[in-house]
């Protein structure tokens, strides 16, 4: 029965969240410069023609009115038709979301195992040369733009030594290594930030488990001191590290960016599009999907959190 | 070819015109007086039939051309193409009554000929292709002209056609004379109506009557050397070989891809070798891609200009003393040499541009302080005066206001720069414009095949946005447009130019010259003034 309200309470909040964020960005798209009309039709039309096409589309109904309609096809499942492409909503965001995810899902794969043995390493030399080199480099890396680490690595590996494609599109039918080449640059461009974030994280979770009573009093038993770092401190380190993970699995901010220099379709490049074109069915469903892929991260972060941390799961159950 | 970068002459660009050897450019036909000749019957005799004879044999045949577009493609509607990358696309799928290249002579395509019935330029007769298939099986005929101008003709037409012809051809005023004969009945006399049914007004590619507006993209049908394969919104465009192509043995390559890619990708996969074709390159990237051996820059003169509008009807602007202190603080020379790496013509504050071939003769306008600082004071403004200058965030356009900021600012005038997306500049439905409406604009203005075209300085126009008015301009306008003897159209023309020089309702200071970047395997590219690309003839090697 707890578990069951626990549950109940968490979907009510996010079905809150979701209603917020929805409304937030319904009335956000109103304050965009431009307009539906002249996007569709261009610079080279008249006033008077624009505002016939908008007239045409609805858009220049009242706001709340457009507001309403909308939520209430949102509510029997029906997300409506992108102004602009005349696709329907929901197949498109399905398909730029999993685009992404592949892109979030391919780029955490090779940055966290390297952010955990960086973040390891430096806090088991903890002051000496490695620790120094991994956190200035760590430092300079979250410093780094990703447009620019974009542009940098697009130089080296597509211009110069012509390592992998210059774009991030999976030819239809591509093998996995064909697939995985086409997205190795702009998932390296994603795992800049996030390794170096990650690694600064692991780093300051080891130094304070190892610091830590626990652990002292595992050395001072003569445990050696491998078996401390990986069975004691290393656990405990993660735990921060978790949720971190978690927010930047649903946090899609970089990828407006990455996707947009890589022409990769994903939801990031769309959300832009949408912006831009003031295209407002997409883009509230660009937007909410990803709003939901947040909460569901962070849901997901919570429960991997109570699973690594006993205390957690207990204090959870005298609840 | 030579890596090594060359400016092409006028002439080497036509060489490269598969149609260009040994025809006249529109200059040329001027020059010589031959206008009422050349440019109606004359001129349809250089059609396809003509340009076969002195085809160039292909580098190779195949292959797939990859070109870079820097645009949003949200969708691919004949109807109304608003974007490079859709209007590349449909071109490549329906194809106009005529086409034109970089020297605008109009060339009978989907026409077999054209001329005005009984020397009356505002009846035109067009003769139709025989023998021409849409790839769904249907013949064309003259049923399928008369169906799509009166769709995009139609009144509240939404068409970018409507804005560009509207007030010379309406709908039902094509009639289908005959299976494969048209007549268009204008309401007044153009001289160069056959530019108005051609790629110049790219929504005048001709679908079958049978087309739903909205349906391009799920079923593209056309008559053209390519048919569209698939086409993604905000990602691109496939094509392959239309195997039915009218034109036999055309095209010589098996495919197209078309990729919207933003400027820095599309540098550096021009660079690595992965696209072989910006069609309109940016002028940034010409420095960028100039010393790589593989790719070869052509720049084309167009008619493509800014205009630094000012609005007439409101002070200070509203004495023209003060418009003409403001030209006369622009250094234009250097303004080529700066802004367009020297790849640009001199503006002398008149829509004639040079490539029309008119050869107005004027003073050049040069930067003259002294004279601007009197005409200032002579205006009342001796301390000078603040005010706004809004400006579409686009190509070189920031960095030239930034240079006028600090070129007026010599005599006094303070200017406030504000520069906007396209989205904002040209504004919402309702709402001000703050290119029509604001007191002092920078637009730029795409080239146009000819002068006829250019309609917005004439009293009321929609797109006026000096709020110019000037009632012997716009009947000299149309006076110009209706004019096949060469010797009068010069002397219009020259008057024309000599109106907007005097009152100068906008600064126009440079003509650009169109950049594009190739491959340099790719082989027999038309050149055009405008993003259009004719893909016919090309070959890769």
């Amino acid at each position: 029965v707890i578990v069951v309200r626990r549950l109940a309470k968490r979907l009510l909040l996010t079905l809150l969240t979701l209603l917020l964020v929805a409304t937030l960005i319904f009335f956000l798209a109103e304050v965009l410069p431009g307009d539906l009309g002249r996007t569709l039709l261009g610079p080279e039309a008249t006033p008077a023609q624009v505002a016939h096409l908008d007239a045409q589309l609805g858009v220049n109904r009242p706001l709340p009115s457009q507001y309403v309609s909308w939520l209430g096809n949102v509510v029997q499942g029906n997300w409506g038709k992108s102004y602009l492409t005349q696709q329907g909503v929901l197949s498109v965001v399905v398909s730029r979301l999993g685009n992404s995810m592949l892109l979030a899902a391919f780029s955490l794969l090779m940055v966290i195992p390297l952010a955990l043995i960086a973040g390891t390493v430096a806090a088991l030399s903890r002051d000496r040369f490695a620790d120094r080199a991994i956190t200035v480099g760590a430092q300079g890396l979250i410093a780094i733009p990703e447009f620019v680490s974009a542009i940098i690595l697009l130089l080296v590996f597509s211009v110069v030594f012509r390592l992998f494609p210059t774009d991030a599109q999976i030819p239809s039918g591509a093998g996995l290594p064909d697939a995985l080449s086409h997205i190795f640059l702009p998932a390296v461009t994603a795992g800049v930030f996030v390794f170096a974030y990650f690694t600064r994280m692991v780093r300051e979770g080891m130094i304070d488990a190892l610091s830590s009573a626990y652990a002292r009093t595992a050395v001072l038993k003569g445990v050696p001191r491998r078996t401390v770092v990986w069975k004691h401190a290393f656990r405990n380190a993660l735990l921060p590290t978790v949720a971190v993970i978690g927010a930047q699995i649903g946090g899609f901010g970089s990828l407006v960016v990455i996707e947009s220099i890589f022409d990769y379709p994903g939801i990031g490049r769309l959300i832009l599009e949408s912006a831009n074109g003031h295209d407002v069915p997409m883009l509230e469903g660009a937007v909410l999907a990803v709003a939901l892929v947040f909460i569901l991260a962070n849901l997901g972060a919570d429960i991997l959190y109570g699973v690594l941390d006993p205390r957690i799961r207990r204090r959870r159950q005298v609840a | 070819m030579s890596g090594e970068f060359k400016r092409p002459s006028k002439r080497s660009a036509e060489l490269e015109v598969p149609f260009g050897a040994g025809s006249y450019s529109r200059r040329d036909v001027l020059r010589r007086g031959a206008i009422a000749g050349a440019s109606l019957g004359g001129l349809s005799l250089l059609g396809p039939g003509a340009a076969a004879a002195r085809e160039y044999a292909p580098a190779a045949k195949g292959g797939t051309i990859r070109l870079g577009i820097e645009s949003t493609t949200n969708v691919v509607e004949p109807y109304s193409l608003n974007t490079d990358g859709a209007l590349i696309c449909a071109q490549q799928v329906l194809e106009p009554l005529v086409w034109a290249n970089a020297d605008l002579i109009p060339r009978p395509l989907l026409a077999t000929s054209f001329a005005p019935v009984n020397n009356d330029l505002s009846h035109w007769r067009f003769t139709l292709r025989q023998g021409v298939k849409y790839n769904n099986g249907a013949s064309f005929t003259s049923a399928d002209v008369v169906s799509w101008m009166d769709t995009i003709l139609a009144p509240g037409s939404t068409s970018n056609a409507a804005t560009l012809t509207g007030s010379v051809l309406t709908k039902g005023n094509t009639k289908a004379v005959g299976p494969y004969t048209v007549d268009f009945l204008l309401e007044r006399a153009v001289a160069q109506f056959p530019l108005f049914v051609s790629n110049y007004v790219p929504e005048t590619g001709i679908p079958p009557q049978t087309y739903k507006t909205g349906t391009f993209a799920k079923s593209p049908v056309g008559t053209g050397p390519f048919l569209l394969k698939q086409f993604v919104p905000y990602t691109g465009s496939t094509l392959v070989r239309n195997p039915n192509y009218w034109q036999t043995g055309l095209p010589y390559l098996d495919g197209v891809s078309i990729r919207d890619l933003a400027l820095p990708a599309q540098v550096i996969a021009m660079e690595a070798g992965d696209l072989d074709l910006m069609p309109q390159a940016p002028l940034v990237a010409s420095g960028v891609l100039r010393n790589n051996p593989k790719v070869a820059f052509s720049f084309v003169e167009s008619a493509a200009y800014r205009e630094l509008s000012m609005r007439v009807d409101k002070k200070p602007f509203n004495d023209p003393r003060v418009r003409e202190a403001v030209a006369l603080c622009i250094d234009r020379p250097s303004l080529i040499t700066g802004l367009l790496h020297g790849e640009g013509q001199l503006g002398n504050d008149h829509i004639l541009a040079p490539i029309y071939g008119y050869n107005v003769k004027l003073p050049q306008r040069k930067q003259d302080y002294r004279k601007a600082q009197q005409l200032l004071d002579a205006a009342g403004y001796s301390k000078g005066f603040t005010v706004q200058l809004t400006a579409q965030d686009d190509e070189e356009i920031p960095e030239y206001i930034s240079i006028v900021q600090q070129q007026v600012g010599a005599i006094g005038i303070t200017l406030e720069l504000q520069i906007e997306e396209s989205t904002q500049f040209y504004g919402t439905a309702g709402k001000p414009s703050p290119w029509l409406d604001n007191i002092m604009v920078c637009a730029p203005w795409n080239s146009r095949a000819t002068q006829g075209l250019q309609v917005w300085f004439q009293s009321g126009n929609a797109f006026n946005a000096p709020h110019w008015k000037n009632a012997q301009f716009t009947k000299l306008q149309l006076q110009l447009e209706g004019t096949l003897d060469a010797a009068a159209a010069r002397t219009l023309a020259q008057e024309l130019a000599t109106i907007m020089y005097d009152d100068v309702p906008a600064v126009i200071a440079y003509w650009v010259d169109l950049p594009r970047a190739r491959s340099v395997k790719v082989h027999a590219l038309p050149l055009t003034s405008t993003v259009h690309v004719d893909l016919r003839r090309v070959t890769l090697s």
